[in-house]
């Protein structure tokens, strides 16, 4: 059994069910086989960009837009 | 009940009795075999016989045991219950023979005696007495019986002291098993006992005997029996291997002695297991052989566990007295997979064993014989390779009456098997004893694996419904000590900037030295400023259309320096750069712009019209416009490259490299790579691959220079390319460079290349990095070891000064700061010393993940429960294991990705190409071994149709869409693709590919004319392909050939022809009939019908026509560099020595030979000549002119390149002589020794003077011998030389190395034979370098002069 987790981050990746979650990640909820998690990462991740990055970007151009 | 009997336990005891059915062996009903006279050996003593002849040495089937007795002995006692047990048992008296026949039949010898020796351990000490004593025992227990000779038993008494004896017994296990010793030492009481009591021991034979035992066997055997039993050992054991263990398997030697390790199971372990064994309704045996097979198994990384085990099979009554092996082997193959409980595991080993008992009687031997066949060429026993076994009872002394005895402790660590774990009773625990073979599992392991078994059993028994997965299997130590251990490369300081940040920081520092230069062009560089300046210029055209944060730009350009403007000004404006190689296909090019999304194409250098066809907008990389710097726009966590690697899906996966992992490594190699030298680094490979970072940027962060190799620099100008602007600081390069680069350069190059060697990308053999010691044997090297997904590199090795062995691969080292390695098992865990599991990446360096592949990018890149809270590591598929030193090894892949010459390939991807032509219904991809020793793509494709498929017609189609790297070099066709019996593709069924035509070429594809034979005889050498099987229309790269090896056939058609085949010719048309042709041209046509020692080299141009004369050696080889520097300004002719041309040994003087060749250039070229000698060369240069001269022949100039002096007789005989003494030599020398002899001699100052390269005395074997003979005759000519004045213009070279007043010697040796005054000129470099890049440029334009000056 796998199960679907998420980080501080936003990054998505796959873990056993059974086993103990390293610290920062949490269970995003699915849980299934492998090839399942992974298709529903194919499908909820749509913005690879970490975070922190994403959150950059946004705020550079919001910048731009305001001056 | 029968069970009681059994010495191993491995029923369940509660009730659980197996149905062995109604047969038992020796049991009456059993029909009397016919020949019960002849007597016959059982299935095990055969097994035994065939042990004890392969390794006759080996102690490993002795069976002893030593008591230690306190008390007045009655010797003569002894010896008469000795006596009396041997007379009982006939198989005490027995010995085995071979009969004609080949069966192994005992022989009972009736007037065999075994008597008791004695010795004596007596010291003044008891506790040296004792030491003594166990030295006996052990040397008495490692002595090998003879199976041809008995007794097969002996007794040995040892005197230890006043009233204390060691009474030692051994017997050979082919007369005895467990159950048998401890009846033979009960006998042996009962014998003394009456003997001291004054009676005769009884020695009437028990009423059987185990000859009936063998006998009844072979009748069963010879009618066919046990065919049920096979069948189900068939099934049962269909697919079984022997377990990898952690160091490799034996393979059956045993001809190393054991090693051994104690271990205790303590009461309180013992109880808890008993426990779970009643709760489960099994028994101890089970849940302690679970347990062992659920460690193996973890740590040899399977779920397929089997474990072998014996078992007694003395069940009818009569057996109880009888002493002889009577027990059977039996496999137990457990699934101790991830997912299995311990609780499930314990309930399939219970049935496991039950099934197979019902199925014991089948004496393994003949079981094996029968499976054998199944599993061909996997060593003796192909079944196991793993003991585990309970005793039921505790091992017990003699005990004599009268006196006090007990167990006398001693190792026998004699190995049956690569490992056996042994446990026996202990009070309320269990003692343990593992014995191993230490080539298959060294001592560490061996207390990882007991500490570990430990654990587990409590573990498991506590967790018995958690999955096996989940079970940490390891011991509190090991765990600390493994936490400890986690390796990371420590901290250091990671600047929150982006890269290109540091390289302007340094722009400022050093803004007038030059950051990139291009090599081979004459262009002066780019200072730090202008190309600051100029990616500032770029930078602001790519912001005005709209270029900033996680924008990807791609980048398609010629390897110039306009690659470091292009990839600065993307990130300068925000982006991250996306870079093309030229060389890729177009519709590779266009995915890769798609793919990553590209909003726009930098391009130039004649390359635009291209990259406008790639679907994004083109900007020009040299824009006008503003110099000043941007405002920042990049962040340290924001997208820096993507570079592509091969991808299973069948398309290539987009790398996401963000500037902190950049940073961090390009920090690194600022501390280390460029510490050493001032001379930056080159940039000669493909900007697609991330190998080139290092190179590309490094320089720009430390105020040195970034050296460009032009694209259109050919691979085997390479080297002198790359040593014209030498020493770098360091140059990064793949194990194929290096390689390449052994093969280009001179020992004064190689030494002088770079300050330091970094070698990645790919697996580092040691042959390799042996070939280039002996080049340089001093500059620093490192082994770089990191996927592209962890930014471009983590994990260094640094190879030591001492020459490498060279068979193996060398380590990948440990970590760079701030990131981490870990090696795990199946499950994460960390793996111990010494195991193989998977190498994970942690820290900084990990990258962002795949572009547009979530999916992939999640499967990849996982929590990292080592690392800090969030963090993510990259799940590497490759194999590795800690060495005992603390470094990493690369030990392949996990998957099927391969690396070929340094790239990284799945298969997949080749194989969706291969698959979309039309001919073709299924691909598989491998990476096969060439016969010459390289890694090579074979595709094994199925037709579609019953046309079949046309391999060329395959890979010309595959060429189109793919990089030429994932070409297949051959193409084999294939009716289905095997498949195993889980329904996988089973790549060991598939058959060998072809390299050469199978079974020799028809008739009318062998070469034809003599030089075609030449040519293929040096395909053969190269490729190790026999010539026989080469045609002459086989295409070199599908025989396995790559470019690396076209460069080696070029440089042995140049030492055999004198001129060479241009390697674009050959790539061109790679066959020996081309190659043959083209070479045919380039020979001319006079030497067509007969071969001429002059060659036309180089026809272009009008300048006065050039003759190079061959030193020593006999070829024109040594000219190469310099004719390539001279060509086409007037037409190059070589002479080259008659024998070398295979005619007879014309030669019996000098002047003969240079008449001959006066001869042959009046003939030949018309009007005034030059003539040009090098070295030796320059004497018989000389007296060619003078013979020219004497034909009336105009010879403008003789130039002499640091000559020979022109008459040294007793010089050239010494060196005769010494020749002579090293030939001698080297035929004297061992295999191992030769080529070591042959090295130092082409070093040797003999060889320099003269003027051998020894660059081109590769390796021994491949070094033809005529070569001394012609040495050796061409010594003795210029030996008996007597020269002659000669009168026209004669100029002489001489190496500026030499000091003034040598230089000056070498022209007033030359002035007293020239009628005229001899000038005198000076050019770079030694003797040997004057002749090679970059030295022989200045001898180039020296003749140059001298030509374009002379008289016409």
């Amino acid at each position: 059994m796998i199960t679907v987790v998420v980080n501080d981050e936003e990054q998505y990746s796959i873990w056993p069910a059974a086993r103990e979650l390293p610290a920062g990640w949490r269970r995003e909820g699915t849980q299934g086989t492998e090839e399942q998690c992974l298709a529903h990462i194919d499908a909820v991740w749509t913005d690879m960009r970490p975070r922190s990055v994403r959150e950059h970007v946004d705020g550079a151009r919001r910048e731009a837009l305001a001056s | 009940m029968r069970t009681g009997r059994m010495t191993r336990e491995v029923l369940p005891e509660a009730g659980a009795a197996p149905a062995a059915g109604p047969l038992t062996l020796g049991a009456p009903g059993f029909p009397a075999p016919p020949g019960r006279a002849a007597p016959v050996a059982s299935a095990i003593q055969r097994g035994m016989w065939l042990a004890s002849r392969m390794d006759p040495g080996s102690s490993a089937f002795n069976v002893p045991t030593a008591t230690l007795l306190t008390g007045p002995l009655d010797v003569s006692a002894l010896q008469a219950a000795v006596d009396a047990v041997v007379a009982r048992h006939p198989i005490l008296r027995t010995r085995f023979e071979r009969t004609p026949g080949d069966a192994v039949v005992p022989v009972v010898d009736p007037a065999c005696r075994v008597t008791v020796e004695t010795a004596d351990a007596g010291a003044e000490t008891a506790a040296e007495a004792y030491r003594r004593a166990r030295a006996c025992v052990e040397e008495a227990a490692h002595t090998p019986f003879d199976l041809g000779r008995a007794p097969l038993l002996r007794v040995l008494l040892i005197r230890v002291g006043q009233g204390e004896h060691v009474l030692f017994l051994n017997l050979h296990h082919a007369v005895c098993d467990g159950w048998s010793v401890r009846l033979l030492l009960d006998e042996l009481a009962g014998g003394y006992r009456a003997a001291v009591d004054g009676r005769t021991p009884p020695s009437a034979p028990p009423p059987a005997g185990y000859a009936g035992y063998a006998a009844d066997e072979a009748g069963l055997l010879a009618g066919g029996g046990f065919a049920e039993d096979v069948a189900y050992w068939r099934e049962r054991l269909r697919g079984v291997r022997a377990l990898p263990l952690p160091r490799g398997h034996a393979g059956g030697r045993r001809d190393s002695e054991g090693a051994g390790l104690r271990f205790t199971l303590d009461a309180e372990l013992v109880a808890r297991v008993d426990a779970f064994a009643r709760r489960t309704g099994t028994t101890r045996y089970v849940v302690l052989l679970s347990a062992f097979s659920a460690v193996l198994g973890r740590l040899c990384g399977t779920a397929d566990v089997p474990v072998g085990t014996t078992v007694a099979t003395r069940f009818s009554d009569e057996s109880a007295d009888m002493i002889g092996p009577l027990f059977n082997t039996l496999v137990l193959r457990q699934d101790a997979g991830g997912d299995t409980t311990f609780g499930e595991l314990v309930a399939g080993a219970k049935e496991v064993v039950l099934q197979a008992f019902e199925h014991h009687e089948a004496p393994f031997e003949h079981v094996l014989e029968h499976l054998r066949a199944d599993a061909p060429g996997s060593g003796r026993n192909p079944l196991f390779n793993v003991f585990f076994e309970l005793d039921h009872e505790a091992e017990r002394p003699l005990a004599l009456p009268g006196l006090r005895s007990r167990l006398f402790a001693f190792d026998h660590f004699a190995v049956k098997t690569d490992l056996m774990v042994s446990l026996s009773p202990d009070g309320d625990g269990l003692r343990g004893l593992l014995l191993h073979h230490p080539e298959a599992f060294d001592a560490e392991l061996a207390t990882i694996l007991t500490e570990r078994y430990r654990a587990t059993l409590l573990e498991a028994t506590s967790l018995p419904d958690a999955p096996l997965s989940a079970l940490s299997m390891m011991s509190d130590a090991e765990r600390v000590a493994v936490r400890d251990r986690l390796p990371d490369g420590g901290p250091a300081e990671l600047p929150d900037v982006c890269a290109h940040e540091l390289f302007e920081a340094q722009a400022r520092r050093t803004p007038h030295a030059v950051a990139v230069r291009e090599l081979a062009d004459g262009a002066p560089g780019m200072t730090f400023a202008e190309l600051d300046a100029r990616a500032n210029r770029l930078a602001r055209a790519l912001r005005a259309r709209g270029v900033g944060p996680e924008s990807r730009v791609a980048v398609l350009l010629p390897r110039s320096a306009d690659l470091l403007v292009a990839f600065l000004a993307v990130w300068k404006a925000g982006g991250a750069y996306v870079p093309l190689d030229p060389a890729f296909p177009p519709a590779r090019l266009s995915f890769l712009v798609q793919d990553s999304a590209a909003a726009l194409v930098v391009s130039g250098g004649g390359l635009e019209a291209r990259a406008g066809e790639l679907g994004a907008p083109v900007v020009p990389v040299e824009v006008p416009g503003d110099d000043a710097a941007l405002p920042p726009a990049a962040a340290p966590g924001g997208l820096c490259y993507i570079i592509y690697t091969s991808g299973s899906t069948g398309q290539p996966k987009g790398v996401l490299v963000e500037h902190r992992g950049l940073v961090n490594f390009l920090m690194w190699c600022v501390r280390d790579y460029a510490s050493h030298g001032d001379g930056g680094a080159a940039l000669f490979s493909s900007v697609a691959f991330d190998m080139v970072v290092p190179n590309l940027f490094t320089p720009l962060l430390t105020g040195q220079t970034v050296h460009v190799v032009p694209d259109d620099v050919p691979a085997d100008r390479l080297g002198a390319v790359l040593a014209s602007a030498a020493p770098y600081g360091f140059l990064k390069m793949t194990p194929g460079h290096l390689e390449l680069l052994t093969r280009q350069l001179t020992a004064g190059e190689a030494r002088g290349l770079a300050a330091k060697l970094v070698v990645g990308a790919d697996a580092f053999p040691e042959s390799v990095l042996a070939a280039w010691r002996r080049l340089d044997p001093g500059t620093p090297m490192l082994n770089e070891y990191g996927p592209t997904e962890a930014s471009v590199a983590n994990c260094v090795h640094e190879i030591g000064a001492s020459l490498p062995g060279g068979s193996g691969t060398l380590p990948i080292g440990r970590p760079i700061p701030n990131t981490t390695m870990y090696v795990l098992d199946r499950h994460g865990a960390p793996a111990p010393v010494g195991v193989i599991g998977e190498l994970y990446i942690g820290g900084a360096c990990v990258v962002r993940g795949y572009a547009n592949r979530p999916a992939t990018t999640a499967a990849s890149f996982v929590p990292d429960p080592f690392g800090p809270p969030g963090a993510r590591m990259y799940r590497t598929g490759d194999l590795g294991r800690w060495l005992p030193s603390g470094e990493l090894e690369f030990l392949g892949r996990v998957d099927h990705q391969v690396k070929v010459r340094g790239y990284r390939v799945e298969p997949a991807e080749v194989e969706a190409a291969l698959t979309a032509h039309p001919s073709v219904s299924q691909a598989l991809v491998t990476v096969a071994r060439t016969p010459s020793g390289h890694d090579a793509l074979v595709a094994y494709v199925v037709p579609r149709g019953p046309e079949g498929v046309d391999a060329d017609a395959l890979r010309r189609d595959a060429a189109l869409r793919l990089p030429a790297y994932l070409v297949p070099a051959t193409v084999v066709a294939v009716g289905a693709v095997p498949l195993n019996q889980n329904g996988k593709v089973d790549r060991s069924a598939l058959p060998e590919p072809v390299w050469g035509g199978e079974g020799g070429a028809p008739d009318s594809e062998r070469p034809a004319s003599e030089l075609e034979r030449t040519v293929a005889d040096l395909w053969s050498r190269v490729l190790g392909i026999p010539a026989t099987r080469l045609g002459r229309h086989d295409n070199f790269f599908e025989l396995g050939g790559n470019s690396l090896l076209v460069l080696s056939i070029g440089e042995r058609i140049r030492e055999r022809f004198g001129t060479g085949v241009s390697v674009e010719r050959f790539f061109e048309s790679p066959t020996i009939a081309d190659v043959s042709a083209s070479l045919a041209l380039a020979l001319g046509p006079k030497s067509a019908p007969r071969a001429g020692c002059l060659k036309l080299l180089d026809g272009g141009g009008d300048a006065t026509p050039m003759v190079f004369v061959h030193p020593l050696g006999g070829t024109v080889f040594c000219y190469r560099d310099l004719i390539d520097d001279l060509r086409g300004e007037g037409p190059l002719y070589g002479l080259t020595l008659a024998s070398l041309l295979g005619e007879e040994d014309g030669e019996q003087s000098l002047e003969e030979m240079a008449g001959r060749y006066a001869e042959e250039i009046e003939r030949s070229i018309s009007g005034p000549v030059v003539v040009t000698g090098w070295s030796a060369g320059g004497v018989i240069a000389f007296e060619t002119a003078r013979r020219l001269r004497e034909r009336g022949v105009q010879v403008d100039l003789l130039a002499l390149l640091d000559p020979s002096a022109p008459s040294e007789r007793s010089r050239w005989r010494g060196h005769t002589r010494e020749l002579r003494q090293i030939r001698s030599r080297l035929s004297l020398a061992t295999e191992g020794e030769r080529e070591a002899e042959f090295q130092s001699a082409v070093r040797s100052e003999l060889f320099r003077a003269m003027g051998i390269d020894p660059s081109t005395c590769r390796e021994y074997s491949l070094f033809p011998q005529e070569v001394f003979d012609i040495w050796q005759r061409q010594l003795g000519l210029l030996g008996a030389y007597e020269p002659d004045v000669y009168d026209g213009p004669v100029a002489v070279l001489t190496s500026e190395q030499l000091d003034a007043p040598a230089q000056a010697a070498v022209a007033r040796d030359w002035q007293e034979l020239a009628a005229d005054p001899v000038r005198h000129l000076h050019v770079q470099g030694d003797h040997l370098s004057m002749m090679r890049p970059p030295a022989v440029a200045s001898v180039a334009s020296a003749l140059r002069l001298l030509r374009d000056r002379a008289p016409r």
